[in-house]
């Protein structure tokens, strides 16, 4: 990453981290606006102060029916006490307070109170009903006029919390035009939020395909490499191929021309020597060309019915003389009975030279390899038995990748390649069976292979 | 002097009692077209008693009330949850509570409060108090208007 765009994102997040906390605060304030707004429509005071001018308005027009004679005292205690109610509910609670606040003159309200104190006991006695119809008349006359006055100081009361409602109301409106303000705020604020989270996006976007692209330049590069050694590899080998096969050729006529006049030891041997290492390239320049073959796809297979009886004792004579060299003898177990399948006997035979070749060469003089060919159901095995020095569990999974050989040190009379197994391994494959070992380092490893056997039906078609 | 005492005693009873016997009279009437129930304070606290302890828009701290449920005369004439209340005041001032409250929350007919028997002058004899400290939901506004003081008669018409 650049330092451009390192700085671009910092900004990026500067203003994203910005914009978050904004956001947080407009959603504080919204909450406390909202807060007011429910305070504000609670209650309305205007309703109750009404209820005491409209009480009051009762008790008066009571009273004056008790004076006109038009109906008895008795129910005139109810009024008060109703209306001195109105009163006390005024004086409480959240009313109480929003009237504070409201900073409206009350005076109305306590100068109401000790007037109904002053007649408390008149009316006390329109309950006690010992009033004659005249003396309740005059007396309600009385309370009439002690009460005179108090409808205009109520009107005004109500006036004036009307005027202080309204301006509750205005300020209210003001609240909402100013919410939706801080709505439009937080709507820039989300847009803000979401643009930078795209070009973020866009960054991160831009600066994963330059690193894409970069691993892909250096995977081509990688990838072309190896095909130029495999391809360099292949030329030399073919070039290597036909002065080494000269070479041999002209060696073992050499050889046998001399073989019986030339009376001195150590010439022989010298020739026995480069016979045997001229040969050693040559496997190794083949192991090389087929390695190269597999890996680009090359190699072709003929497949005809073949018994695995005869691969099996072929491979092993092929590898006789090699083994006899090494001190190595072969004990072979075939059935008794034909092992038929359809496949390329070539190519088998080659998989179990190299298998056999290494039981011999990764094991010690004096020891017998077994190879053994069975029946398994519809398969046929074949395993390679050796008592050497076994494959190393931490070497086991890689024996199949090409180069791999073990402990070259102690093998370095044997040498050779490396590409045995992994040629043994795409060749098995391109048959379609199975190759896999089991190994003990120090007491020896068993090599085994697959190949589906010819069905009965298949048989009796092709005969 | 000990004599003296216990008269003393006994007519200051009396006098305690006369006005007990003196408010023997019917405060709170539930009627539905078929059946109607009357209450004295009396009947109302030989009900089972339940115990709000609440704040509302009309008193200054939270107080306690005391009261039978709502519940206890709706069900006596057979109201359901899914009836409208009348709730008719000394001053007539009506209105229509949802009776589903009552069965839904302990909506009590308060009789006490503090302990002491309410006035009219102080929203007596009987308040409707819902346990709004209790749960959030009630302090909304359109359960202030349930709160109905000085009730005199429930009805379902």
């Amino acid at each position: 990453m650049n330092g451009k765009s390192r700085i671009i994102r910092a900004v990026l997040l500067v203003v994203f981290v910005g914009a978050v906390l904004f956001g947080i605060g407009v959603v504080y304030k919204l909450s406390d606006r909202v807060d007011n707004i429910q305070t504000a429509e609670q209650s309305d005071p205007l309703w109750i102060g009404s209820q005491l001018q409209f009480e009051v308005l009762r008790l008066e027009k009571e009273l004056s029916e008790v004076v006109l004679g038009l109906r008895p005292p008795t129910d005139v205690a109810l009024r008060f006490n109703i209306a001195w109610s109105r009163i006390t509910i005024l004086q409480e609670g959240k009313l109480a307070r929003l009237l504070k606040s409201f900073g409206i003159d009350q005076t109305v309200l306590s100068d109401l109170e000790q007037t109904f104190q002053t007649v408390e006991p008149d009316i006390a006695e329109f309950t006690s009903q010992e009033l004659t119809n005249d003396a309740a008349r005059q007396k309600a006359a009385k309370i009439l006029a002690e009460l005179e006055g108090y409808d205009i100081a109520l009107r005004n009361l109500l006036v004036a919390l009307a005027q202080a409602k309204n301006s509750t109301l205005s300020e209210f409106r003001t609240g909402l035009l100013s919410l939706s303000h801080v709505i439009a705020y937080l709507g820039t604020t989300l847009l803000i939020l979401f643009g930078i989270f795209v070009s973020l996006l866009l960054l991160e976007l831009r600066a994963a395909k330059k690193r894409e692209s970069k691993m892909r330049i250096l995977a081509e590069e990688a990838t072309s490499a190896a095909r130029l050694k495999m391809n360099f590899m292949s030329v030399v080998s073919h070039e290597l191929r036909t002065p080494l096969t000269s070479l041999l050729g002209g060696l073992s006529l050499l050889k046998a021309r001399v073989g019986t006049t030339l009376k001195d030891p150590a010439a022989l041997k010298l020739l026995d020597v480069a016979d045997r290492n001229g040969n050693r390239l040559l496997t190794l320049v083949n192991d090389i060309l087929d390695a190269q073959a597999l890996s680009e796809g090359k190699v072709s297979v003929k497949r005809e019915t073949v018994d695995l009886n005869d691969v099996v004792t072929t491979a092993v004579e092929n590898c006789q003389v090699y083994a006899e060299k090494l001190g190595v003898s072969y004990a072979v177990h075939i059935p008794q009975e034909p092992v038929i399948t359809f496949t390329d006997g070539a190519r088998v035979t080659q998989i179990l030279n190299n298998l056999i070749s290494n039981a011999a060469k990764f094991t010690s003089a004096g020891d017998v390899v077994e190879v053994r060919l069975t029946r398994i159901s519809e398969r046929a095995r074949i395993e390679v038995t050796d008592h050497g020095i076994g494959i190393p569990a931490d070497l086991q999974p890689d024996i199949f990748t090409p180069f791999h050989q073990i402990n070259p040190g102690t093998t370095g009379a044997n040498k050779s390649s490396g590409l045995g197994l992994s040629i043994t391994k795409q060749l098995i494959d391109l048959l379609g069976g199975k190759v896999g070992f089991t190994s003990v380092e120090g007491d020896g490893s068993v090599f085994w292979i697959e190949l589906d056997l010819l069905s009965q039906s298949h048989l009796a078609k092709s005969a | 002097m000990r004599l003296k005492n216990f008269l003393n005693a006994i007519f200051a009873a009396a006098l305690l009692a006369l006005p007990t016997i003196g408010a023997a009279q019917t405060i709170l009437t539930v009627s539905t077209p078929e059946q109607s129930a009357t209450y004295t304070l009396e009947e109302l606290l030989a009900l089972p008693q339940t115990t709000v302890v609440t704040t509302n828009d009309y008193v200054d701290t939270a107080t306690t009330f005391q009261g039978p449920r709502l519940r206890a005369v709706l069900e006596p004439l057979n109201i359901g949850p899914d009836a409208s209340l009348k709730m008719v005041a000394l001053n007539d001032f009506s209105s229509n509570v949802p009776s589903v409250d009552a069965f839904d929350y302990d909506v009590i007919l308060a009789v006490l409060r503090d302990g002491e028997p309410m006035s009219v002058r102080d929203k007596g004899p009987i308040w409707v108090i819902y346990p709004m400290d209790d749960h959030a939901e009630l302090r909304d506004e359109a359960f202030n208007g349930r709160l109905v003081w000085q009730l005199k008669t429930i009805a379902i018409e």
